[in-house]
């Protein structure tokens, strides 16, 4: 059973595209990571699986359709942008309300998240008195709050301080260790990089490209390689028709291995021209320079 | 439906701005029984006094049941302003992620306008019995219920088209006193029984008659007549600003 299958999922405000042809999967266990800059589509599409956005085409199913629309939501815990709860009501009443409309939770669970994401002397404070990093806590304590499902995250850390924001990565870490799904949209790669299992690169309102991180990290695979005489070490590099290409740093070369490449043969073959490398290693990119090199802005 | 009650419920209860307003409309609308007593008591046709005849049995809970009507716009910014500020702070969007229906948040909102009505409708009791003695008159307790339900209801329909306070506000003000007379004049209906008592304000103002008019349920058409129209009204109203709120983006 998937979790969440969207298809051709759009959204068009005028001649605007927000979100175009939308399609992923979402595993149950999955941490999912939709990544893109600043007006990729990520929240709109967060918002029409919410059902707060209605989608101009295409359709989203939670929970392979065991559920409605709201029930399904019911088991659904989410952030979306900034937090939004009543302004008059304390801490604990505002998550009284979260409670009630999902049907689910007991003020024992309510004392558990606020003890989780450090609320709980904070308790009985007005929502207006409360810090933004405190705000956006309560919001993830009403987002776990009532034995939740899945986890849908836009920006979670926003706002928050250097403390908070390792504080929230974890509650995320222990959250998807319990074997629950968490989507996560953010435009953090360092974020994403950390918790994610999967993730979808949008780019004005496209997916460019998705998959595991451990897939898409190793798509493009690099080797860093030095030897005692670097000009013969590159023209044995070369011939070898192994690389995409090759870039010349301080003191070694980073190159990029063409698909199906072995580096042992490689290592052979230099050594067999006569150019052993000294230095030999296997590189991933960052997702920083992955996530820079899809979206076409190196 | 429990569900909704008690989310609605936690809204409520404590928000200080509905409750000081309730109490104003209690204060103000005593004081408005009380001085509209003494302002027909001092009026004599013919000799006899006006106020003798209308405050007394069931006219009186009638003409306070009037004067109730006309304050129940005061409760009709309360509702504007609950309703406006779940879209200002997008609480209504956190309502729907948090597993509400678009048609269960707008029950909430219906039930907002039945509870502010009732509530209105018991200070109305008690207001009539102490002014008038206690004659219980059904009709005229339901009848004010009811025109209770429609003000609000326009109150709320205003508050979904308008999304914003003042506007909404702005709007629940102008409709009775500017629009519907020029959509009155527009239909050129007669009012009695043509299309201008399906019109909201008409057919809630209805409800609770002037009480020296001609008759106590306005013209020829009686209690039954009048009450199902408001409630064809009141249900019209609902439908729009679901409708409307049900499909747009929240």
């Amino acid at each position: 059973m998937s979790i969440l299958s969207i298809n051709g999922l759009s959204k068009r405000y005028g001649t605007t595209h927000a979100v175009r042809d939308l399609n992923l999967t979402v595993e149950p266990g999955n941490v999912y990571g939709l990544l893109g800059p600043n007006g990729s589509g990520k929240s709109t599409t967060l918002a029409m699986i919410l059902g707060v956005t209605r989608p101009t085409a295409g359709q989203y199913q939670w929970f392979d359709g065991a559920y409605s629309g709201a029930r399904s939501r019911r088991r659904i815990g989410s952030i979306l942008e900034r937090p939004n709860f009543y302004s008059y009501l304390s801490v604990v009443q505002n998550l009284k309300v979260t409670c009630a409309i999902r049907g689910l939770g007991t003020s024992a669970d309510i004392d558990s998240v606020l003890k989780l994401v450090g609320l709980d002397d904070a308790k009985n404070q007005p929502f207006d008195n409360l810090s933004l990093g405190m705000q956006q806590r309560l919001a993830m304590a009403a987002a776990l709050v009532g034995e939740t499902d899945v986890l849908v995250l836009d920006e979670p850390t926003n706002g928050v301080d250097a403390k908070g924001i390792a504080e929230i990565r974890q509650i995320i870490l222990d959250v998807a260790s319990q074997g629950k799904t968490i989507i996560l949209a953010s435009h953090i790669l360092d974020e994403v990089q950390k918790v994610c299992t999967h993730i979808s690169i949008l780019k004005a309102g496209r997916v460019l490209e998705s998959g595991s991180i451990e897939n898409l990290l190793s798509a493009e695979e690099c080797i860093e390689i030095a030897g005692h005489d670097m000009q013969g070490l590159f023209l044995a590099m070369e011939n070898l028709k192994q690389f995409e290409s090759i870039e010349r740093h301080e003191e070694y070369y980073v190159a990029r291995l063409r698909p199906g490449a072995d580096i042992a043969q490689i290592n052979a073959h230099l050594v067999h021209q006569g150019h052993p490398p000294f230095h030999l290693s296997r590189i991933k990119q960052s997702l920083e320079a992955r996530f820079l090199e899809i979206t076409g802005e190196q | 439906m429990i569900r909704i009650f008690r989310a609605e419920w936690i809204k409520i209860i404590h928000a200080r701005s509905f409750w000081s307003m309730l109490c104003t409309y209690g204060f103000i609308y005593s004081v408005c029984v009380y001085a509209f007593a003494k302002f027909f008591a001092s009026l004599t046709v013919n000799g006899g006094s006006i106020g003798t005849a209308i405050m007394n049995g069931p006219q009186a809970w009638a003409a306070i049941a009037w004067v109730g009507h006309w304050l129940s716009f005061l409760l009709g910014f309360t509702v504007i302003q609950l309703v406006c500020n779940e879209f200002e702070f997008r609480t209504n969007k956190q309502n729907i992620i948090d597993g509400y229906s678009p048609a269960e948040y707008y029950a909430g909102k219906i039930m907002l306008v039945l509870g502010v009505s009732i509530l209105a409708s018991l200070l109305y009791i008690v207001i009539a019995a102490i002014s008038a003695g206690a004659y219980f008159a059904g009709e005229v307790v339901a009848a004010f219920t009811l025109a209770c339900v429609g003000t609000l209801s326009l109150a709320l329909i205003f508050a979904f088209f308008a999304r914003r306070a003042g506007p909404a506000g702005f709007l629940f003000l102008a409709y009775p006193v500017i629009l519907e007379p020029i959509i009155n004049y527009l239909l050129s209906g007669n009012s009695a029984t043509g299309m201008s008592q399906f019109l909201p304000a008409e057919a809630f103002s209805r409800l609770t008659p002037f009480p020296v008019s001609q008759s106590q349920w306005g013209g020829d058409l009686n209690f039954a007549h009048n009450s199902l129209i408001a409630v064809c009204v009141v249900i019209g109203l609902w439908s729009l600003s679901y409708l409307a709120f049900s499909y747009s983006d929240r």
